[in-house]
This record gives structure tokens, sequence and C-alpha cells, in this order.
């Protein structure tokens, strides 16, 4: 069963989407879905205070883009400072991952 | 557009009051955009429209909750300096712009009592109002807030010391007035600065 993204961790995972290459909101949804094999769902309404909170930082930037045959839409991408804050974050992310992982130990609970 | 796609929409842009209203309408439009392409996909895989539609704003989340978290998150964020810089630097440009003290503080002349009354009468109001329109640039959400508790508190000292003189005692009101307006528009200005450098 799908597992619900938690608000503090969209704002990473949109800069991670990012980093491969300039989306707009829908396309940022699914492919959240998409990288996390459908283990990952988000309240998709949810990625637009994340994104607004992104770009008041400077770590993106959003231009409105015509569609080919369809309505405007609003596209970002990753900036360089993005893209460093992006690294710090993954770091954080797998020391942090290490850490409890150390704890918890192995698939069946065993002591590391 | 469906009923209730637009409801839901209505239900959102009631959270984004605090928004220009181009701001609002540029929110508005791309949620629109991504809803629509959810409801698009839904049916592509075999739903009917209203099955589609409800469950497309579903997955977008509560309306209320949605629209209070874009306000706040559109909101510019200030640091401790500027709030604290901002009725600082607000009441020099009000003390600039009312002159009298100052020229008093720096000449050592008082000036003769009628002239004095007819300058603060006249002078106390566009300073008020220049205090607050800096304050409020600089920091338009705590400092204009700051800005307004220090006027006030300097007005109502005003009319407590000055009780006996009563052109001093009625423009209290009017300076409150005065200053309040020139924080809503100074923050206002600063506000809708800080979101056209955002959306370029």
């Amino acid at each position: 069963m799908a597992r619900e993204v938690s608000r503090g961790d969209i704002g990473s995972l949109v800069l991670a989407v990012l980093s491969g290459g300039k989306c707009h909101g829908y396309a940022l949804a699914r492919e959240v879905e998409r990288r996390s094999a459908d283990a990952l769902k988000l309240r998709e309404g949810s990625l637009y205070p994340a994104l607004r909170v992104l770009e008041s930082d400077g770590l993106i930037v959003g231009e409105w883009e015509e569609g080919a045959g369809g309505p405007s839409r609003r596209v970002y991408s990753i900036t360089s400072k993005g893209t460093a804050e992006l690294e710090r974050r993954a770091s954080d992310w797998r020391a942090y991952v290490a850490a409890v992982g150390g704890i918890l130990g192995g698939a069946n609970g065993q002591e590391a | 557009m469906d009923k209730r796609l637009s409801k839901y929409l209505q239900t959102v842009e009631s959270e984004l009051r605090g928004l220009p209203e181009q701001q609002r309408e540029a929110e508005l439009r791309e949620m629109r955009g991504h809803l629509e392409a959810i409801v698009a996909r839904l049916m592509e895989g075999g739903a009917s429209e209203a099955e589609a539609v409800e469950a497309a704003i579903a997955q977008f989340g509560a309306a209320r909750k949605l629209g209070r978290e874009l306000q706040r998150a559109s909101q510019t964020r200030e640091t401790w300096q500027q709030i604290v810089l901002a009725p600082l630097i607000g009441m020099a440009c009000g003390v600039a712009v009312s002159f009298v003290p100052l020229y008093e503080a720096l000449s050592y002349v008082v000036l003769p009592e009628p002239l004095r009354l007819a300058w603060y009468f006249a002078a106390q109001w566009p300073a008020a109002l220049s205090a607050g329109a800096v304050a409020g640039m600089i920091s338009p959400r705590w400092g204009g807030r700051l800005m307004l508790l220090l006027l006030s508190v300097h007005f109502l000292n005003m009319k407590l010391l000055l009780l006996s003189i009563a052109e001093v005692n009625n423009s209290v009101l009017f300076l409150l007035l005065s200053s309040y307006s020139g924080v809503f528009l100074g923050s206002r200005y600063a506000s809708r600065r800080a979101q056209r450098r955002i959306n370029g």
C-alpha cells in the first residue's frame, strides 16, 4: 500500500526530480510515483506550497510556458543553489538512514 | 470546467485573499491545469467524469487546508534584522519628515509656540504615513506591526502628556490612521515587488 509523503520531505523530492530536468506540477507528482515504484503518494495539492517555499528560497525558478495545443503551464527548474542544497539534504538523509539502520539492525531485527 | 472542480478552487481561493489578485489568479490557473490533467488521466483509464473529478479532488487534498498552506508559503519570509530595522528606520524617516524635533534638537532653538504647533499639526501626518510606509516596505509582516505598536504607544503618550492642547489631542486618532495607512501601503508595495521578483 502506498505511503503518503510527509510534508517535510516534499521539498527534497521536488529538488531531486528537478535535478533530472524541468517539470510542471502534474509531471512532478507522476515522477515521484514512478521513481518510488508507486510506494509513495503525494497529496498533490501540497506540492504547490512546497514549490512556493523553494522558489522564495531561490532553489528553483518557475516560468509559464505555452503548451503545444493546450493551456500554458508553469514549468520549474532547479538553480545552482538548489543543486547544492539537494546534495546537502541527500547527504543528511543518507547519514540519518545509516544511523537508524544501525540501531534497528538488519531486515529481521538482528543487531548490526 | 466541472462544477465540483470550480467549487473546490473557489474554496481554495477563499483562503488566498491575502495575496495580490494577479498572484492569486496565477496560483488557481496552475492548480486548475493540474486537476484537469488528473481527471483526463483517470478518464483515459476508464473512470466516468464524475468519478474522475471526485478522485482528483481527493488526490489534491482538503481545499481550505491547501489554501491556508499556500497563503502561508507565499508570504515573503523576513529575517530578524529586517524586523528590528524596520521600525527604527521608519521612526527615523518620520522624525526627518516632521523636521521640527530634528531642527530643535540640532540647533537648540525652540520655535515660537504657534509656529511649532502649526508645524506639528501639518507635518505629523506625512511623518506618520512615511514612517509606516518605510517600515512596511522593509518588513511587510512583522516590522510593520512593530512600527504600528511603537507609533500607537508614542501617540497615546502624547495624548496623555498634552491633554491641555486640544489640537494635539484631536489629531492623535488621525495620526494613528495615517501610520496604519502608511504601513498598509508600504507592506503591499513590498509584497508585490517580492512576488514580481519571484515570478520573473
